[in-house]
């Protein structure tokens, strides 16, 4: 293969690729799910040292009961938090059952 | 241990679950992750999966990723190995085999019945990318359209450099022959006089 063969294909494969992939846009649900997902993660990892990502998660997912409201300020003592984590993976419907 | 690259200080942020460090880092890197997945599966929906598994492992991750570098070759290992790990499994899929096949043929977007010459082209150049071998394919993109040098894909696919020459070479003598029976070569060829 000559030089101009290889940069004649050298374009052509550049061309097609820019043309596959024109105007692509991450959309923006992507970050969204990623977003949720690290900070379900942090509450998970760490529950007891991320009060204000368990209560940015709760607004987040709609979370709202008389022991974290959705808006003023939310308690942070452990009791709030560890309710708020319930609630958060999804077990807080059984767990209510039984207090 | 060298100076901290500015990728590195937000690396430091996400090792203490800070969010805005991840969407700093998200918003700097997401279209090149975005279409280096698509241009290697051809899925969309793929492209959107992987690309959100990379950023959730960076973000999980953080505490193993080196802080004096930029986090983009790491990123790209992860999207291209998250990007063959699909295909495979989509191969190993019963009865699905064909429907990829077919899938990774297709192009990307439906074009007019009455193209543009170049158009066909470009297409027959995609089919013939989907045609090399997962290896080779993932050269190609990462050269020719995130346009990386050697030495970057030789780390981010952890191959020699000779082996990412090679297959590029490989590459190119594969298009030439596919072209060539398309009769596309010559027509480009003299384009270009």
């Amino acid at each position: 293969m000559n030089s101009r063969e290889t940069q004649t294909i050298d374009d052509l494969i550049v061309q097609a690729l820019q043309a596959q992939v024109k105007d692509v846009q991450p959309p923006s649900r992507i970050w969204r799910r990623v977003r949720r997902r690290a900070m379900t993660w942090c509450v998970c990892r760490k529950p007891e040292s991320s009060p204000g990502l368990k209560v940015n998660l709760a607004a987040m997912f709609h979370v709202e009961s008389p022991f974290f409201p959705s808006t003023g300020r939310i308690r942070n003592d452990s009791v709030t938090m560890r309710m708020l984590e319930l609630r958060l993976v999804g077990r807080a419907e059984s767990f209510f059952r039984f207090v | 241990m060298g100076i901290m690259h500015p990728d590195g200080r937000l690396v430091v942020r996400l090792r203490v679950g800070d969010i805005d460090a991840l969407g700093e880092l998200y918003e700097k890197y997401k279209t090149k992750i975005s279409r280096t997945a698509l241009a290697i599966t051809r899925d969309p929906g793929a492209a959107e999966d992987i690309s959100q598994e990379t950023f959730m492992r960076l973000f999980t991750h953080a505490e193993h990723i080196y802080t004096d570098v930029p986090v983009g070759p790491w990123l790209y290992r992860v999207a291209v190995n998250l990007s063959h790990t699909w295909i495979q499994r989509q191969r190993r899929r019963p009865g699905l085999l064909e429907e990829v096949l077919d899938r990774l043929m297709a192009p990307l977007h439906l074009v007019p019945e009455r193209m543009m010459e170049r158009k066909e082209i470009q297409e027959t150049v995609q089919q013939a990318i989907a045609n090399l071998p997962l290896t080779h394919r993932t050269v190609v993109v990462l050269f020719y359209l995130e346009s990386l040098s050697l030495k970057e894909i030789s780390d981010i696919l952890e191959i020699p450099e000779g082996t990412v020459k090679s297959r590029l070479h490989y590459a190119r003598k594969q298009l030439k022959g596919l072209l060539s029976e398309r009769r596309a070569v010559p027509e480009v060829v003299y384009e270009f006089t």
